[in-house]
């Protein structure tokens, strides 16, 4: 993992199995599947529901930053706590929980790499135990909004060449053949992507036994597009949360300074009157070269 | 306790790629259907054997994509 631009952002199930009752460490599972974390999990870690924790449950948005003191005080962590996040599906909930937390400005926090997936196949000890842990007062920076894209920014960024939208939805999705993933409700009213972005799943950023790719492949699937280094990069899917698993590898394992994630993504924009949709792949060039 | 037999394999449900994860926990048997891309949960199942989890599993998830709409 040492040859990633920030390498500690992550740790190995082996580090966690050793530090996971280290005083300052408080591991957290976040799942896709909110119900994965009672089977069984990694001892002493919390669990947080993405649905009803992790988001504002009134109005569309992320976690108000009053809700987030109280879960992280709630949950033990303290501003200078180590943060484990882990969880299924390649960490693609824990990437949305690490998305926010640094958006509120938690220094310390890392993924476990290959997430739930990797712990339980190397058959590592779970337990259905909860912890519950002694309560903090944990105080949140302002959100920094940076490292978030408002459909205004998205807006404009189609006509600019320094910027790249990466569509991190499947290829059917971003084709508009389906209007949500298989098996779940549609959420939009056209189907299809932002005109100039391009389609790098975001799954493609895993191994499959659920670790990151090495920044090597990471740097050939994403520069490869036209997704560089020195390019504005906004990335975006259906809800946000499988583009804050790009956005953390791009920021993070590659280093990219300026990206950001527009979590209104196509639950927005596909429901946006008169915004314009594009079903085939940009013509021009992978490269977003767009008419400014 | 630990994960037992975990396992997981690729299949077609009515025209989409699934990805099956299998595993024992303790005396029961758990099966998880996702969607290959990207990967939500569209089933999942317990049961007292493999058999009995994985055919419980894979009905839910049939049922499921089966509403899937082609564009």
């Amino acid at each position: 993992m040492s040859d990633y631009a920030i390498p500690d952002v992550l740790v190995s199930t082996e580090w966690v199995d050793q530090h996971k009752f280290d005083p300052n460490v408080v591991v957290v599972e976040v799942d896709v599947d909110t119900k994965a974390y009672e089977e069984g999990h990694v001892p002493g870690a919390l669990g947080w529901n993405w649905q009803t924790q992790l988001c504002d449950t009134l109005r569309r948005d992320v976690i108000s930053k009053q809700e987030l003191e109280k879960l992280l005080s709630e949950s033990g962590v303290s501003n200078n706590s180590t943060l484990i996040l882990y969880g299924d599906n390649n960490n693609w909930f824990a990437a949305w929980a690490f998305w926010q937390l640094k958006m509120y400005g938690h220094e310390d926090i890392r993924i476990m790499n290959g997430g739930r997936k990797k712990w339980l196949a190397e058959g590592r000890v779970i337990t259905k135990d909860v912890r519950k842990p002694e309560p903090t007062s944990y105080k949140a920076k302002e959100r920094d909004e940076s490292l978030r894209s408002y459909l205004m920014q998205v807006q404009q960024a189609m006509d600019k060449n320094d910027t790249v939208l990466v569509d991190v939805r499947s290829g059917d999705e971003y084709t508009g053949k389906i209007l949500s993933p298989p098996g779940l409700p549609e959420t939009c009213q056209r189907g299809g992507h932002i005109p100039g972005a391009i389609n790098v799943p975001w799954s493609q950023a895993c191994n499959e036994d659920g670790t990151f790719k090495s920044r090597e492949e990471l740097e050939a699937l994403y520069g490869g597009k036209g997704a560089s280094a020195n390019k504005n990069v906004i990335a975006y899917c259906r809800i946000g949360e499988r583009s804050s698993h790009t956005w953390f590898v791009l920021k993070y394992l590659l280093g990219y300074p300026n990206v950001s994630n527009y979590d209104g993504s196509w639950t927005e924009w596909g429901n946006l009157v008169g915004a314009p949709v594009e079903k085939e792949a940009p013509v021009k060039s992978a490269t977003k070269e767009m008419a400014s | 306790m630990t994960t037992e037999n975990f396992k997981e394999e690729y299949r077609e449900l009515h025209g989409t790629k699934v990805r099956i994860a299998s595993y024992k926990i303790g005396d029961e048997y758990y099966c998880h259907v996702y969607n290959a891309d990207p990967g939500a949960t569209i089933a999942r199942a317990t049961a007292t054997t493999f058999e009995g989890a994985m055919n419980h599993a894979i009905e839910k998830a049939s049922a499921r994509l089966s509403g899937t709409r082609k564009h």
